[in-house]
């Protein structure tokens, strides 16, 4: 059974959540305060919620167990991973941030209905893609979070996918992005510290960093190497493939390039770049060096991890467990863990509360509905994304688990053309963008079943989804008629930086 | 049998995390406020 101290603790971290919620529903006033946070989120919130959007329950659980099962070849994660905040600010956010502010812009659907003169069909598709993608990825947050609470409470999987649930859902129902970037300050804030604090202690354990490296090499001399030079994974050119799955597939998933148009001040995107990469980098190689050194304590039969079938997910745990036997420090570790599970959940549902209410809602069926309709209309959708993917969490279906793992892939080749395309390249036409998104999504979908569920190919598939969408805007673009040059200059399509 | 740390391995990862550091940094040194 739980421990109270550790009941406790988690307890005091829910209500501190909750709390936050409720003080964040008192400046919710309109649509934009609900969707982009009044566009007023200052530097360091607006940085923090760029990491933990990213930084979700793979990053403690699936890094560790990645790094304990194939040691050093994976370590490259550590670098897409990150950079996929920098990528955002730095290609999609300085020019998107500035549109947004000038035309009122409240998702990125907004900016895209605008640039290609396609209100409904790229508006809708675009929105479809994005609910449908990010509800796959939330049913993969939720699975981590119920590995993590069954873990902590000892309760059966269905109350712990409800616990959390409900827990998210308030907070994230009532306070919209406010809430969901404040608990993530807090949630981040508190995984920094965590993490910093448990990894040097972790590998203390296990005998230090050399001593760590050299069981691993004994273990398989490949785990000690940069990569793989055969097989089909972490070789160098699957690596150049991941790179860009990460990197740009992360960078234009809804829940992490929408948080571009909430910052307060350009100016922020000078530093944010650096700092984000920096910081998330640091966490990420340390979690890694958590799972090489609970390989070395598994090698020598100090830590027994549990007989289920992905347990190299619990090393992280399993190591906590192991290294802090005191009860109030283990106890608040366990809520750092719960923390980073919880930080990107929150985020998605927003996300898809959002693409509902305002760009299928408002600006296809229900142009005339007034702004408390939206309000509620995004609270309703909110609470219906959590009950369904609470639902498929609790028994995911064999065929969701594919879907789960591409669904990355599936975000880089559906939205990565249309975004580049539309904000640097002035040939970009409607029909070229739907044409696109339309192949990066189906292509993506087919590709990742085939890569996942048949054969594997020697690169990561979205590789080739991404190619196909790209053939496709150029082609179609091509044959077909121009946009007005006056909609171009008004999104301010073309070179990289353009006067105001 | 290796013995210590894997100096190539670190060397190699090492110095693509500098690049990219390096990289950014070059970004916040250029970027400008507004039009540039």
């Amino acid at each position: 059974m739980i421990e109270p101290i550790t009941a406790g603790i988690v307890i005091l971290y829910f209500l501190v959540l909750v709390f936050v919620g409720a003080w964040a529903s008192r400046k919710i006033h309109n649509t934009e305060d609900y969707i982009v946070a009044g566009r007023s989120l200052g530097f360091w919130v607006f940085t923090i919620l760029m990491i933990s959007s990213i930084c979700s329950g793979m990053t403690l659980l699936g890094v560790s167990g990645l790094g304990f099962t194939s040691g050093w070849p994976t370590i490259w994660e550590q670098l897409f991973v990150p950079l996929a905040a920098s990528f955002c600010i730095i290609v999609f956010g300085v020019k998107l941030h500035r549109i947004s502010k000038k035309n009122g812009y409240l998702t990125v659907e907004d900016y895209l209905a605008n640039r290609f003169e396609s209100p409904k069909a790229m508006r809708g598709l675009a929105a479809l893609a994005g609910i449908i993608v990010s509800l796959i990825y939330l049913i993969g947050q939720y699975t981590a979070i119920s590995i993590v609470l069954v873990w902590l409470f000892e309760v059966p999987h269905w109350q712990a996918l409800l616990l959390a649930g409900v827990i998210i859902t308030a907070y994230t129902v009532v306070g919209g992005l406010y809430a969901v970037s404040w608990t993530t300050v807090i949630q981040g804030g508190l995984l920094i510290v965590g993490v910093i604090a448990i990894t040097p202690i972790l590998i203390m354990k296990a005998g230090g960093l050399s001593h760590i490296n050299e069981v691993m090499a004994g273990v398989n001399p490949t785990m000690v190497q940069p990569y793989l030079l055969s097989g089909n994974a972490y070789t160098p050119w699957f690596l150049v493939s991941f790179g860009l799955m990460l990197t740009v597939g992360l960078a234009c998933a809804p829940h992490v390039i929408n948080n571009v148009l909430a910052a307060r001040e350009e100016r922020y995107f000078k530093w944010s770049p650096l700092i984000a990469f920096a910081v998330y980098a640091v966490i990420m190689l340390l979690v890694k060096f958590a799972g090489f050194a609970g390989r070395a304590l598994v090698e020598e039969g100090q830590i027994v991890l549990p007989g289920v079938s992905n347990a190299q997910d619990y090393i992280f745990v399993s190591g906590i467990e192991y290294a802090i036997p005191n009860l109030w420090i283990w106890s608040f570790f366990a809520v750092i863990v719960l923390a980073a599970v919880m930080s990107t959940t929150d985020r998605l549902m927003l996300t898809v509360g959002s693409m509902f209410s305002w760009d299928i809602w408002k600006n296809i069926f229900r142009p005339e509905a007034s702004d408390r309709e939206i309000l509620l209309v995004s609270r309703v959708s909110v609470v219906l994304a959590a009950g369904g993917t609470l639902f498929l969490a609790l028994n995911p279906p064999q065929m969701l688990a594919w879907l789960m793992w591409s669904a990355i892939g599936i975000m880089l080749s559906t939205f990565a053309v249309p975004l580049i395309a539309g904000l640097y390249w002035r040939g970009a036409t409607r029909e070229g963008a739907l044409a696109s998104m339309i192949v990066g999504l189906v292509g993506g979908g087919a590709l990742g079943y085939w890569y996942y569920l048949v054969e594997k190919f020697p690169v990561h598939f979205s590789l080739y989804a991404v190619i196909l969408s790209a053939v496709a805007m150029v082609v179609i673009s091509l044959a077909t008629r121009k946009t007005d040059h006056r909609v171009l200059d008004a999104t301010l399509t073309g070179g990289f930086i353009q006067p105001r | 049998m290796m013995i210590g740390l894997p100096f190539e391995t670190i060397a190699i990862v090492g110095t693509a995390f500098l690049g990219v550091t390096a990289a950014l940094v070059a970004w916040a040194l250029v970027f400008r406020e507004g039009n540039e």
